[in-house]
């Protein structure tokens, strides 16, 4: 972020040749029959060259409807594939125990576990 | 593909109105002198200031007006706008202001939202509050020195003491925020906890209204439609609301809605993004990144405009 270079711009330029690409893409809410909230985790170990830090990732669905996705770099250095992949778990269940709350209180709590 | 390339033509054309510099330019326009009147009148009709003298050890707060063109969603010019600003920057925490945080939606619960909306075929309606700034209290002592434009010979010398809250000041999206809730709190609303910019009412039946707020906008929905008929209402009464209908742009997303579902996309934000970064004729890309290739590999590449680089990456 404070020393952008020539690669780091090439991918900002990329990003933007994507958008091009995809201006009208979006997402599409429907009807489902499952009434449950779902995530899935996922974590790329070691996945800066710099400092070896791994990144988490989440998607979570609810009743059937993506409804929020992230990455995000850990904070710390994870020293197996199985220790990243258990943090990435722990980010996802934090933004499900947030959505569960939320239907709470909207009046609609799902039974189903997440 | 056809459907992308008509507005991009649309944002080639010149545009015919010029956003004046200064208040003394704009009044010399019609259009614009028509603009800075209408917000002379909202201030005046919410009452949010009263000319005073300046009691000794006060520092009044500098404002300005800005002007703006407002376009509808096919590029064309719907109105313009003239706003009176104070210089936010010039108070000082303690005198002044005391506490600025007020919450705002994220779009992590509008999609959950829309999820439980597209599930259910309830309504989404999407109101506007006209000046809502305006609205809020002030419980601090502003002073305000007296707009560019309105000063006469009467009130030489003297000052704004700000009764309602104005665009610019540090406390405003609070004071705003404030005044919303003890008004929903009046009508039976119950401010949700896992977040604050949402609202709920149900009824006897377990039907639910929901509300949510982002500054000035407005989404309602629920099942229980005698609630959301009386709240629109209601909130006509104790502010100046447009009632925009279904909801079709919120925070960059546009919406759509069939008996397939409920669409939504950023592709007028997408669009004016390519258009302010000159990227409208680059090259497309197929995917995001290059899977392959690591940053940070070579130390040896060439810095480049870091401004420019914060400013896309956010």
């Amino acid at each position: 972020m404070n020393n952008p270079t020539e690669d780091h711009m090439a991918a900002v330029n990329r990003i933007l040749g994507y958008l091009k690409m995809t201006p009208g893409r979006g997402l599409l809410y429907k009807k489902c029959d499952n009434r449950n909230i779902e995530i899935y985790t996922d974590a790329d170990w070691a996945g800066n060259i710099i400092d070896r830090r791994s990144t988490s990732g989440y998607c979570s669905y609810v009743w059937g409807n993506l409804v929020t996705r992230r990455s995000k770099k850990q904070h710390v250095v994870s020293r197996s594939s199985v220790e990243s992949e258990l943090r990435a778990l722990a980010l996802g269940i934090c933004e499900g125990m947030w959505i569960q709350r939320l239907l709470k209180e909207l009046g609609m709590e799902s039974l189903t576990p997440i | 593909m056809k459907g992308y390339h008509q507005p991009i033509m649309h944002l080639c054309q010149p545009l015919t109105v010029q956003i004046p510099k200064s208040i003394e330019e704009a009044l010399k326009d019609s259009g614009w002198r028509k603009a800075v009147s209408d917000e002379i009148s909202a201030i005046n009709k919410n009452r949010t200031w009263e000319i005073s003298k300046l009691p000794p050890g006060k520092k009044p707060v500098r404002c300005k007006w800005l002007f703006t063109i407002k376009h509808k969603a096919d590029g064309s010019i719907e109105r313009l706008k003239a706003r009176l600003v104070a210089k936010g920057f010039t108070q000082s925490y303690g005198i002044d202001y005391q506490e600025t945080f007020a919450p705002v939606a994220k779009l992590n619960t509008i999609r959950v939202l829309l999820s439980l909306v597209a599930n259910q075929d309830w309504p989404l309606h999407q109101l506007d509050i006209k000046n809502a700034f305006l609205n809020g209290d002030l419980v601090e002592e502003v002073y305000m020195e007296i707009p560019p434009g309105l000063e006469t010979s009467s009130n030489v010398n003297r000052v704004c003491r700000l009764k309602k809250s104005l665009y610019g000041l540090k406390q405003s999206p609070r004071a705003w925020f404030d005044r919303f809730t003890k008004t929903l709190a009046q009508y039976g609303y119950s401010q949700c906890q896992a977040y604050h910019t949402l609202y709920v009412k149900t009824s006897p039946e377990k039907e639910i209204a929901i509300l949510i707020v982002y500054v000035d906008d407005i989404i309602l929905t629920g099942d229980y439609e005698e609630e959301l008929v009386r709240l629109k209402k209601l909130l006509a009464k104790e502010f100046e609301i447009k009632d925009l209908g279904y909801l079709k742009y919120f925070l960059g997303m546009e919406v759509a809605r069939s008996r397939k579902g409920i669409y939504v996309s950023q592709r007028k934000y997408v669009l004016d993004l390519l258009k302010e970064t000159g990227m409208l004729g680059c090259k497309p890309a197929d995917t995001l990144m290059d899977s392959t290739k690591k940053i940070g590999a070579e130390n040896d590449s060439i810095p480049v405009d870091r401004e420019r680089y914060q400013r896309l990456v956010g």
